[in-house]
């Protein structure tokens, strides 16, 4: 070993603890950066040369590797974790809007709004001639009807909010797909032969994570520096290329609700994304927001079925001089349970008769048998038809006509002649909008009777054409609790209970998962930061590691000079 | 707040400041969470803190609810009874000040003067009393049941006019069911008290458009129409009956069955219920699917035809409608449309039933009769009742000649009347009611010397005589019978001894103004009687030929019995001369008509001073223009009785000085106040049931508030608690971050 050989030795170690120190301090500045793997210089003793017989020397150190501390299977499981924790976050979020809308334990939640309604038939069947009462009922139909509205198009927004969410995720997913894939080629060309690129690894490792918060991915290393990136089964990152993510627009059958559906951009296929924010607004859409709307629609048409079935069974303070159905029939021609495709006609009606009560000026009373003829046997009834058999049975007093605009109009042609209904076995009456209180087929479009509105003296309180009777204002009064047949045979207030009790269930394992999720991700999360976190102290240590040994080094370089100095005073 | 569970080598800064932060975040999400609790009392903040809990909740909120309006209900219930109960009491004293008034004016002391301006005060009460029943609560009338808004009594055509419905109104209760609150002024004031029930069930026809909701069913439980097995030979197929609505698609639809499962059987409508036609070859069977389903049984078509026989199923019952045929009643047969006459008051008419073609129809000609009595479909739906809600009005309904009104069951002096109720239920009172009859024995002896007794007890008609005397003890040879004219007893002895037959008053014998016409002493084996009286006889029948026979109605209840009691008297047996009996064929009363020829009056007189006959209205002679027949008077005028008849039956009679008027009046004013303190009687008893379900309804519901707030309520000491806690908590959380976060190493290096 030379002198020189010693300087060099000393030089190495210099440079290596210099490096030690940056390699620290790089360290000790991301500490606080997300993401961040810390990293370790690895020394090792340079190639000892030959002395003497058998003998080796050393030669210094040097850099054998600079250490990004990661353990890859632990992040993938940390990327699931967090999958899953952004989705169960997300669905509550969604869940816990639609637990507002609905504003279950408030006091003037929609079970307390039917209840009003249907308690102040009670109210007026006590004193069916009170016209007061007759307003208030009329006023609170609409004050059901407006919330069923509002109902229906808050839980809407909510829709269209996810639906926006989406759009918006899908558009950040689609960008960061794009970076892993540039990433992935850029790691390739600069470890090129060899090296290791850590802070580019260490960007796509924080890409990688960002995705698995929107949607459930796979990410598998191929060994060359590349990862290619699954969505299920599914590649969407495949080494520098990706299929991309887009949207597509579909409508329902009815052709007035939008979905937005996540595709491949590359050419359009559904892209099943089952975690992940995506994957939460999806399923929060399709499986709570979506049925949310049906099922406020299943109350409104349970409503309106049961309401006007009883309600045109009855009569008012008066009768009817005139009265246009609310119905618009589609086609006058049509059997009128030909469906509603066709017939436009959306409570359907069945085989069965309905009675006309002709009241003269003498307040006589004349009844007649309408048969609404939906047997199959003999010629069926259609708007037509049933107007041609009320006006034969109207005998020239009381008429019937199909107007231009589709509806059954039936008139009496006496000022002092009026007519009223009962005995609807067929629901004809109901379905065409004659003698109903609610209009409209769902909650979109439920109303009051605007008939009713004008003539709160047309409130069917009564039956048997007995004016101050309130049979039938009792009978409304029970229809909250009457079983409906599309509700499967349960009552339009059971019906709601249920309903609430399973979206608040819902809501609940939806939160409990964000609790167990989030505990998932953070033990996982800890166990990352245990390997890869920076610790300060730590980093203090090695500080002082590197310090001391470069302290070192610099005193033993500084002896080797006092030696070479020595050696050269010989010289003189 | 969740622990994180550490299983870590190393703690990194970035570790410990992320589990830092989470701890603080739980600690303040607590801390919120339970300030929530506090401040807003409530325990959930949203349904899915506790589904199940809110669930319950809502149940309870719902229940709560129904009570509430419960209670509404039953306060405005009981405060319409506690109107009417004002009004009631109001109403007895007004009756005890007319029982006073008729009482004072009974008797000597009054003058027709004073009693005249008594009928002035009456008048007043009268007025008062239509004030009375025209109340309202709320606008809603308090007697008129559904009447609604309009007065229940007014004042029309002399007399007062009910306008209520006879049915009542009801509030709902917090399970659906039905508390009637209404009073009747039927009840109170009696307005429709003479009410003529229908006493024929009216038997419509079933027909095509007959709807199955208004079938009584075969076995009464009406119809759900569902499936039915049809089974044809050996093949069954199920016959889906749901969409049927009237008796005709039932035939359409088990017609068309029939066709698909190849037979020539056919259903059809029969008179009561459904026929069917069997196969020419195959059995043909009907039943129902299982023995869940009743749709068979319930529309009677069960049941085996064999070939070429035929099933009548079992009557299905339609029950009348208003739109029911009157050519469909009475099994098809229709009903006589010659028509009725109806009398009430002054007011009369005459309803042809031609043109008429439904119930309605003619319950629409009644009430449009101009007579104020109105007909309604009963509330079994098989037959039709009549009202006179005219009170003051006596009502009658009878024939037109033909048989309408019986065969619609509303005539008003039918067979089936009660002749207790004549005459203003003042009834009728037979001689037997007023003197005994024969009493004590007779003997009787014969041409042999021995004697035999007959006793007279209980005997009150020469046949009853005659049985008497051939059956009596010791007899064996002495025939007794009606001799030709029927007015007379003879003997004949056949123990052919030597004496004369011969008859006697024995011991203990009491005429009590009977003639047996039989004292006397016979020619050898024969005694000819003379004209047999008896005291219990109520009426003599003259005919045109001279004779006559007696009618006593002993033991008669009904006008049946007294018809059959003049048509099978003694004496009215021969065709000859036989006087018929029967129920006026035109109006009501009864009619009598003479088989005999003769120059003789043919008339009907009371006997032994019976008021019989005038109560009957028979006591008359035929007129020339019908000598042959005598037409009685219809004593069985209905008259509603109640307050406004007894007042105003007081007015006049006090206006008229009609002293046994006024006794009257004041009798029925009795009844009245009976009646109103029934009526006081009912309404507290409803009061009072009103108040024990307030009560039920105040105790549900402090249950119902208890078990929700239980759900739903802060616990407050448990929540101060709690809240102390995770203050503390929170509190340590900070001490520790503040320690910990400035530890370094850094700091200890040089």
């Amino acid at each position: 070993m030379t002198l020189i050989g010693a300087l060099q030795l000393g030089q190495s170690s210099l440079a290596a603890q210099q490096v030690g120190l940056t390699v620290t301090g790089n360290n000790i500045t991301n500490a606080g950066t997300e993401g961040y793997s810390r990293q370790v210089v690895r020394l090792t003793p340079s190639t000892p040369v030959a002395f003497g017989q058998g003998q080796s020397l050393g030669t210094g150190v040097t850099i054998d590797s600079i250490e990004r501390q990661v353990n890859a299977a632990l992040d993938e499981s940390l990327r699931d974790a967090t999958s899953d924790q952004n989705g169960a976050g997300t669905l509550d979020n969604v869940l816990g809007r639609l637990e507002t809308t609905f504003g279950i334990l408030n006091d003037n939640d929609l079970s307390a709004r039917m209840s009003d309604f249907f308690n102040s038939f009670s109210t007026l069947a006590n004193n069916p001639s009170d016209t007061a009462q007759r307003s208030v009922v009329i006023q609170n139909g609409v004050s059901l009807t407006g919330y069923l509205q509002s109902l229906r198009t808050q839980i809407g927004a909510i829709r269209e909010d996810a639906q926006a969410q989406i759009q918006a995720q899908a558009t950040s997913a689609n960008a960061l797909v794009h970076t892993i894939a540039n990433l992935n080629q850029q790691i390739t060309v600069s470890e090129a032969g060899a090296g290791s690129a850590s802070n580019l690894r260490d960007q796509r490792d924080i890409a990688l994570g960002k995705l698995s918060q929107l949607m459930d991915i796979r990410s598998i290393d191929m060994g060359n520096g590349q990862v290619n990136v699954l969505v299920g089964s599914v590649p969407i990152v495949q080494g520098s290329t990706t299929r991309g993510i887009s949207t597509s627009q579909s409508y329902d059958a009815a052709g007035n609700m939008v979905t937005i559906n996540l595709t491949f951009a590359d050419n359009g296929d559904t892209l099943t994304v089952s975690s992940g924010k995506l994957g939460a607004l999806v399923n929060g859409r399709d499986n709570y927001v979506t049925p949310a709307v049906a099922a406020v629609d299943s109350i409104a048409s349970g409503l309106i079925s049961t309401v006007n079935g009883i309600h045109s069974q009855g009569q008012g303070l008066s009768g009817f001089s005139n009265v246009t159905g609310a119905t618009q029939v589609l086609s006058p021609t049509a059997t009128l349970n030909a469906g509603e495709a066709s017939t436009g006609i959306a409570f359907t009606p069945v085989n069965g008769t309905f009675n006309l009560h002709i009241k003269d000026q003498n307040g006589q009373i004349t009844t007649k048998q309408i048969t609404v003829n939906l047997s199959g046997t003999g010629p069926q009834s259609t708007l037509n038809s049933l107007a041609a058999d009320i006006s034969a049975a109207g005998g020239g007093i009381v008429n019937a006509i199909v107007d231009s605009g589709g509806h059954l109009q039936i008139s009496s042609n006496n000022n002092h002649v009026s007519f009223t209904f009962s005995d609807d076995t067929s629901g004809a009456l109901a379905s065409l909008g004659i003698n109903t209180f609610f209009t409209g087929k769902n909650a979109s479009d439920i109303q009051i009777n605007t008939v009713l509105k004008n003539t709160p003296n047309l409130l069917a309180t009564a039956r048997d054409n007995i004016t101050g009777s309130n049979r039938n204002a009792q009978a409304l009064a029970l229809a909250g609790s009457a079983t409906v047949a599309h509700l499967n045979g349960r009552s339009i207030k059971d019906f709601y209970s249920s309903y609430i009790g399973e979206l608040a269930s819902h809501a609940k394992n939806a939160s409990d998962d964000v609790t167990a999720h989030g505990l998932l991700r953070d033990t996982l999360y800890a166990q990352r930061e245990a390997i890869s976190g920076v610790s300060l102290d730590e980093e203090a240590i090695n500080l002082t590691k590197y310090q001391q040994a470069f302290q070192g080094t610099a005193r033993y370089i500084n002896v080797i000079t006092q030696m070479m100095e020595t050696v050269l005073g010989l010289v003189r | 707040m969740n622990i994180v569970p550490l299983q870590v080598a190393r703690v990194s800064n970035q570790l410990r400041s992320s589990l830092l932060l989470g701890t603080l975040q739980g600690n303040q999400y607590d801390l919120l969470t339970v300030q929530n609790q506090i401040s807003t009392q409530k325990q959930l903040n949203r349904a899915s803190d506790d589904p199940a809990a809110a669930l319950g909740i809502d149940r309870l909120k719902r229940a709560i609810e129904a009570n509430n309006q419960f209670n509404k209900n039953l306060n405005f219930a009981s405060s319409f009874l506690n109107t009417a109960d004002t009004s009631l009491s109001t109403l007895s004293d007004m009756i005890l000040q007319a029982k006073s008034i008729a009482s004072s004016q009974v008797g000597s002391s009054s003058t027709a003067d004073e009693r005249k301006a008594q009928a002035q005060v009456v008048d007043s009460l009268l007025q008062r009393t239509l004030d009375l029943s025209n109340y309202k609560y709320q606008g809603a009338s308090v007697f008129g049941g559904q009447n609604g808004t309009e007065a229940a009594f007014v004042a029309v055509g002399g007399g007062y006019k009910y306008n209520g419905s006879q049915k009542g109104q009801g509030i709902l209760t917090n399970t659906g069911g039905e508390i009637e609150y209404t009073l009747n002024g039927n009840n109170v004031f009696g307005g429709l008290s003479s009410q003529v029930v229908g006493y024929k069930n009216l038997s419509p026809a079933l027909t095509a458009s007959t709807r199955l909701a208004d079938l009584q069913g075969a076995t009464l439980a009406g119809i759900s129409a569902g499936n039915i097995n049809l089974t044809v030979g050996t093949g069954t197929s199920t016959v889906d009956l749901s969409t049927a609505a009237t008796a005709g698609d039932v035939v359409n639809l088990v017609n068309a069955a029939l066709l698909t499962a190849g037979s020539d059987a056919s259903l059809a409508i029969g008179t009561n219920g459904f026929v069917l036609t069997g196969d020419s070859l195959q059995t043909v069977t009907l039943a129902d699917v299982s023995a869940a389903t009743k749709t068979a049984a319930q529309l009677g078509l069960t049941g085996t035809a064999a070939p070429t026989t035929t099933l009548t199923g079992t009557a299905v019952g339609p029950r009348i409608t208003a739109i029911t045929t009157l050519a469909s009643l009475n099994g098809g047969a229709g009903i006589d449309p010659t028509g009725i006459k109806i009398i009430n008051g002054a007011n009369s008419a005459t309803i042809s039933l031609t043109g008429l073609t439904s119930v309605e129809d003619l319950i629409n000609a009644i009430n449009g009769s101009g007579t104020n009595v109105y007909a309604e479909i009963n509330a079994t739906a098989d037959g039709l009742n009549l009202f006179n809600p005219l009170s003051g009005a006596p009502l009658k309904i009878g024939e037109n000649g033909g048989n309408t009104a019986e065969q619609l069951g509303i005539r008003s002096f039918n067979a089936n009347t009660n002749i207790a109720d004549f005459n203003y239920n003042a009834g009728i009172t037979p001689s037997s009611s007023q003197v005994p009859g024969p009493k004590g024995t007779i003997r009787v002896t014969k041409t042999d010397g021995t004697t035999f007794a007959v006793t007279l007890d209980g005997i009150t008609t020469p046949s009853s005589l005659i049985a008497a005397i051939n059956g009596a003890s010791g007899n064996g040879t002495v025939t007794a019978t009606l001799n030709a004219t029927g007015n007379g007893i003879s003997l004949s002895d056949t123990s052919a001894g030597p004496g004369n037959l011969s008859v006697a008053a024995a011991s203990g014998y009491v005429s009590n103004g009977s003639n047996l016409g039989l004292f006397t002493t016979g020619s050898g084996p024969s005694l000819t009687g003379s004209n047999i009286t008896f005291s219990t006889d109520d009426f003599r029948v003259s005919r045109r030929d001279g004779s006559s026979f007696t009618v006593n109605l002993t033991g008669a209840t009904t006008v049946q019995d007294v018809l059959n009691k003049i048509n099978n008297a003694d004496g009215n047996n021969n065709p000859l001369n036989k006087v018929t009996a029967s129920l006026a064929s035109v109006g009501n009363g009864l009619e009598f008509n003479d088989a005999s020829i003769g120059a003789s009056a043919f008339q009907i007189s009371g006997t032994n001073s019976s008021l019989v006959a005038s109560q009957l209205g028979i006591q008359q002679y035929a007129s020339s223009l019908t000598p042959g027949q005598i037409l009685g008077q219809d004593v069985n005028p209905l008259q509603p009785k109640g307050i406004f008849s007894s007042l105003a039956m007081l007015r006049d009679a006090l206006l008229s000085n009609d002293q046994a008027g006024i006794s009257r009046a004041a009798q029925l004013l009795e009844l009245d106040g009976k009646q109103i303190i029934n009526a006081r009687g009912q309404v507290g008893a409803r009061v009072k049931d009103l108040e024990s379900r307030k009560d039920d309804v105040a105790n549900d519901q402090l249950q119902l508030e208890n078990a929700r707030s239980l759900l739903e309520d802060t616990d407050m000491t448990a929540a101060i608690s709690r809240f102390q806690l995770l203050q503390t908590a929170y509190e340590a959380s900070l001490k520790v971050a503040q320690a910990s976060t400035n530890l370094s190493l850094m700091d200890f290096l040089s």
